[in-house]
């Protein structure tokens, strides 16, 4: 299999605009992650080009980018999803992900997107005398956050969103799902001051349910799910929305 | 260049790094230095979970642990840290749990925990349920949890700064030299004490479960500056690698039933360990499989054999072993059992094999996981330089590029997570204690001068080799010589070759000449920590004439207790070379014996 | 944060599925609902104020051409409103996001069953009055 792999480039220490530039790969394993095609260049073809990479196996959420149109990690896209039947040469076009600023090549600038994530009051609120056990929480009450605990912050999500493309002071679903995430536990105090965060006009009334985000998170999370959640509980209070599933 | 002053500077920033900056945090100044944002440290990719005795399920005692852990450890581990770390790991996983952690849960409400291998039941001798677990993604809900802590308490972090050298006088450490990765501009830290948490250093093989950036820097850094690093020779490889990509399938789908079948179709595992199967330690499941593949039992000959989790085959074989549950009833998985506990292995197998675990047995090979040895410390994180123990004022170390030693020739599984949160905590409280006592100690004039001389003469440098090629030649040679099983004559190779490679460092041309976010001249930087470290390996590796945990060789297959219950020492001779010492055991309770599972 | 123009260029490059065109198309539809809205109210405002020019502007959307701009107008109105509803629903039951795509789909079909009818009707009419000026 042979891929033509297109990359939008662009160093500010160099370059005035982005650029594309495109690599013919050939030999190319099926099976191949698109992390491995960017390593291949990297590493035999153009040591300039940057990206971020760790895991390798979409859990540390370093190479999250849009890729043919569509926000993934580069390390959970393998070259066969990408493949149109019956044609030889299979197009791949890599691009930052769209709605922070861009620091080289497919490298984004991440700190507005921490900087929402920590107006969320993102760690367990609980001013209570801790027993000397752990405190107990029923198997049901840890089913409810289940799904916000598997977010790894890649920003997938938020960057597929338009309401942030247009606007970048919206919290953005990653945030918002974190926030799902302690708003729910039974062991945590905190949720009022939470829901007033994402009930200001940054907050989760900007989601307009188009459900970028849950298409994109590849680590499958319902994340329009949880926003509905959190949008219910601020209308009724979150005791009442947690039953609402 | 800028210079940050700090009471406590800590380099790393996952498991190990975090909790000795929430403790150090809360009594003096600290930072936190991370070459990756720390939510993408490899704290994160584990899997199964963190082992503590805390008998939620049927009854356990650390002391049990303890022994386990020992025995493991093929009895190179220090048994007095052993102790600590057992007893600790039990109040550990209830501080994490009030902090928050979304353990998975009993019907009562109480931490859940599952078996995993090694662990056992000292009287029975059968498997117990010991490893607390968040579904398969422990490590990643321990790593957030405490990086949530940390922003709850205001620790200063100075993501993605890479640090390249230790600011030394006189053998005493007075902070780091690093680089702003986005800027490329150097920053000198200059601290009262230092801690080094950097993490394993899986990339100097060639199918591994580590992450990129698991470069091994900070031993590096250690050995270059003069101080030694402890039993490099034991590299630990886990038994499941997803075949041909290294990714870890956890010892947990072990745990829940899974089984290892070969290319006969049988279960090969009660041949090598009669009585806890396939759930014996690692070393002894990853020889297995390789004398398994050796003798043209791997599936259709080939170098992998299937690890299988279909409900089909666990319930058969739970039947077969009389497992049942504490009520009487016979223990059962279901296909939505699997997914509910390794939703994560599931999507791996589903995503990178196209193989659905519910229905189909996954290819697996044994992967390059875990660096047992690292930088020598005593229990308090306190990094010793030699024989007798002797700390270093102001440097610290813990997690897995440390060596305390509670893991010794082999690691038992979850017990490198309660190793990050026991010793880190400690090492947290003693640099506070430290700092609080200690004065800064004044810079050298040009603390940077020699990380710039490097950096200045790789940015302008004419040669011709790309790193890559070097490091990808070192990770084939690492494999084929230095890997499950080692021969005399393979190690010398892997030790020439080396050297060959090191004599390239010099040679090496980049692509990237410019300041911001340059991961070429940083990944230069890192493959000359890999090949130094390799050398070490190489070097203790062919020196120790015994086969012992993880470290076994064809030409001496039997353990050597009068010769070689000790600890390597390794230094770097002004000249290059590699000088080698050895430290004693700390043998207290539990007297060497034969191991069998 | 990006530049309004950017955001718009690259944002409709997305290949977002039904979810993302259902958004476009509702705010698209909704543009044009308020330009039927307003259009209405300025011309009931006529009523009171301009009696006589109420009579001219009415005669004017008696016209085949205006005739020609009401069946979209009144597509748009109707979109939004059936989208708006399904909206709703997703609001106040979170858990049937996974119906999300579906849901997009039967909008569509909802919309398809009660305007082609409309259209055709109102169609039809703007060819009757053409027809019968004719002759
Ligand atoms: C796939 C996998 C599964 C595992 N599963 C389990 C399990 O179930 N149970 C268990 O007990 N153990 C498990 N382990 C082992 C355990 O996860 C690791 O040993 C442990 O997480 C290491 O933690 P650490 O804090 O030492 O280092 P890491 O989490 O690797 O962090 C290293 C940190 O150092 C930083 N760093 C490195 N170099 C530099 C530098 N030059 N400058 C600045 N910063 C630097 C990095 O940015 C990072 O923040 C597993 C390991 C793997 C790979
Ligand atoms: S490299 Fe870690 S998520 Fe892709």
């Amino acid at each position: 299999m042979n891929v033509q792999l297109g990359i939008q480039r662009f160093n500010p220490e160099n370059d005035a605009k982005p650029y594309w530039q495109s690599f013919l790969i050939t030999q190319v394993d099926p099976a191949e992650r698109v992390l491995d095609l960017l390593k291949y260049v990297k590493a035999h073809v153009d040591g300039t080009l940057t990206f971020r990479h760790s895991c390798a196996h979409g859990v540390c959420g370093s190479d999250a980018m849009r890729i043919n149109n569509l926000n993934r990690l580069a390390c959970k896209t393998l070259v066969q999803a990408l493949a149109r039947p019956n044609t030889e040469r299979v197009p791949i076009r890599v691009q930052p992900l769209l709605g922070l600023p861009v620091v080289k090549d497919l490298v984004v600038d991440m700190d507005p997107f921490y900087e929402h994530y920590r107006s969320i009051i993102p760690f367990l609120v609980n001013e209570q005398e801790a027993p000397g056990r752990e405190r107990l929480q029923s198997p049901e009450e840890r089913a409810i956050i289940d799904d916000g605990t598997k977010c790894i912050l890649c920003a997938c999500c938020t960057t597929s969103c338009p309401s942030f493309w247009a606007n970048g002071r919206y919290v953005g679903p990653a945030a918002i799902v974190q926030a799902h995430r302690f708003i729910f536990d039974s062991r945590d105090t905190g949720a009022a001051e939470r829901l007033a965060v994402l009930d200001r006009k940054t907050g989760v009334w900007r989601c307009r349910t188009v459900f970028n985000c849950t298409e994109a998170c590849p680590r499958d999370i319902d994340v329009t799910r949880l926003i509905g959640e959190v949008k219910l509980a601020i209308a009724q209070g979150p005791r009442r929305a947690g039953r609402v599933r | 260049m800028q210079t940050h002053v700090f009471d406590a500077v800590i380099v790393g920033a996952g498991g190990g790094g975090l909790m000795a900056a929430l403790h150090a945090s809360r009594a003096v100044s600290t930072a936190v230095i991370s070459k990756l944002h720390p939510l993408r440290s490899h704290t994160g990719a584990a899997q199964g979970g963190v082992g503590a005795a805390l008998g939620n399920l049927e009854e356990d005692r650390w002391e049990w642990h303890a022994y386990d852990t020992v025995k493991g450890s093929d009895f190179l581990a220090d048994q007095d840290s052993v102790d600590i770390l057992c007893r600790g790991a039990v109040e550990a996983v209830i501080e994490l749990e009030h902090m928050g952690l979304p353990f998975d849960r009993t019907p009562d409400g109480r931490i859940a925990q599952r078996p995993f291998g090694g662990h056992t039941n000292n009287e029975t001798h059968q498997p117990v349920r010991r490893a607390c677990h968040a579904a398969d993604r422990t490590g990643h809900m321990i790593l957030q949890t405490l990086y949530q802590q940390c922003l709850k308490n205001r620790v200063t972090f100075f993501d993605e700064f890479q640090i390249l050298d230790l600011v030394t006088v006189d053998r005493e450490v007075r902070g780091v030299v690093a680089v702003e990765i986005v800027t490329g501009e150097v920053h000198v830290f200059h601290s009262k004490a230092t801690l080094l948490a950097t993490g394993g250093y899986g990339r100097v093989w060639q199918i591994t479960s580590n992450a990129a950036a698991l470069t091994g820097d900070g031993n590096a850094i250690v050995l270059r500056n003069g101080f030694p690093l402890q039993d490099m020779e034991f590299y630990q490889f886990h038994p499941t690698g997803i075949y041909g990509m290294g990714i870890l399938i956890t010892e947990g789908v072990r745990g829940e039933g899974g089984v290892l079948i070969n290319g006969l179709g049988e279960r090969f595992m009660p041949r090598y360990a009669p009585t806890i199967k396939d759930l014996a330690s690692r070393d002894v499941v990853s020889r297995a499989i390789y004398l398994e593949i050796q003798a043209g039992r791997g599936i259709e000959g080939k170098d992998y054999v299937y690890l299988d989790v279909t409900p089909d085959t666990v319930n058969r074989y739970f039947k077969l072993d009389g497992k049942r549950n504490p009520d009487g009833t016979w223990r059962r998985i279901t296909g939505a059992d699997i997914e509910s506990k390794l939703p994560d292995i599931a999507d791996f197998t589903r995503t990178y094999l196209g193989v659905d675990p519910v229905r189909q047995p996954m290819p697996v090979q044994p992967t390059a996981h875990y660096a047992m040895g690292g930088i020598p410390t005593n229990v308090d994180g306190q990094v010793t330089v030699d024989e007798y123990a002797t700390p270093v004022p102001g440097l610290y170390a813990v997690g897995e590029c440390a060596c305390v030693s509670v893991h010794g020739a082999n690691r038992l599984g979850t017990n490198s997570l309660n190793d990050l949160l026991v010793f880190g905590r400690r090492a947290g409280a003693h640099m506070a204690i430290f700092c609080r006592e200690a004065s800064l100690q004044l810079l050298p004039a040009d603390p940077a001068a020699r990380v710039k001389a490097r950096m200045d003469q790789l940015r302008s440098g004419k040669g011709t080799v790309r790193p890559a090629a070097l490091r990808e030649h070192l990770q084939r040679v690492m494999m084929q010589h230095v890997g499950v099983f080692r021969v005399e004559a393979g190690m010398q190779q892997a030790v020439r070759e080396i050297h060959a490679l090191r004599s390239q460092v010099d040679d090496i041309r980049l692509d990237d000449r410019g300041h911001r976010f340059n991961t070429d001249l940083l990944e230069a930087f890192q493959t000359q920590n890999l090949l130094d470290l390799a050398e070490v390996i190489a070097a203790g590796a062919l020196a120790r004439h015994e086969s012992r945990g993880a470290h076994a060789r064809e030409d001496f297959p039997n353990r050597d207790d009068r010769n070689w219950l000790v600890h390597t020492l390794a230094f770097r001779r002004p000249d290059g070379g590699t000088e080698l010492r050895y430290k004693p055991v700390v043998i207290a309770r539990y007297q060497p014996r034969e191991r069998l599972y | 944060m990006c530049s309004f123009s950017v955001a718009w260029l690259e944002g409709l490059r997305y290949a977002g599925k039904q979810g993302q065109w259902s958004w476009v198309a509702h705010r698209v539809s909704g543009l044009l609902t308020v330009a039927f809205v307003t259009t209405h109210v300025l011309d009931s405002t006529l009523i009171t104020f301009f009696p006589k020019l109420y009579k001219k502007t009415i005669q004017l959307f008696k016209h085949p051409l205006a005739a020609v701009i009401e069946i979209p107008l009144v597509g748009a109105v109707l979109y939004h409103a059936v989208n708006g509803l399904r909206i709703a629903v997703m609001d106040f039951r979170p858990a049937w996001w996974r119906h999300q795509r579906r849901s997009s789909q039967v909008v569509q079909v909802v919309f398809a069953l009660l305007y082609v009818p409309m259209a055709l009707k109102m169609g039809s009419g703007v060819l009757a009055g053409l027809r019968g000026k004719r002759s």
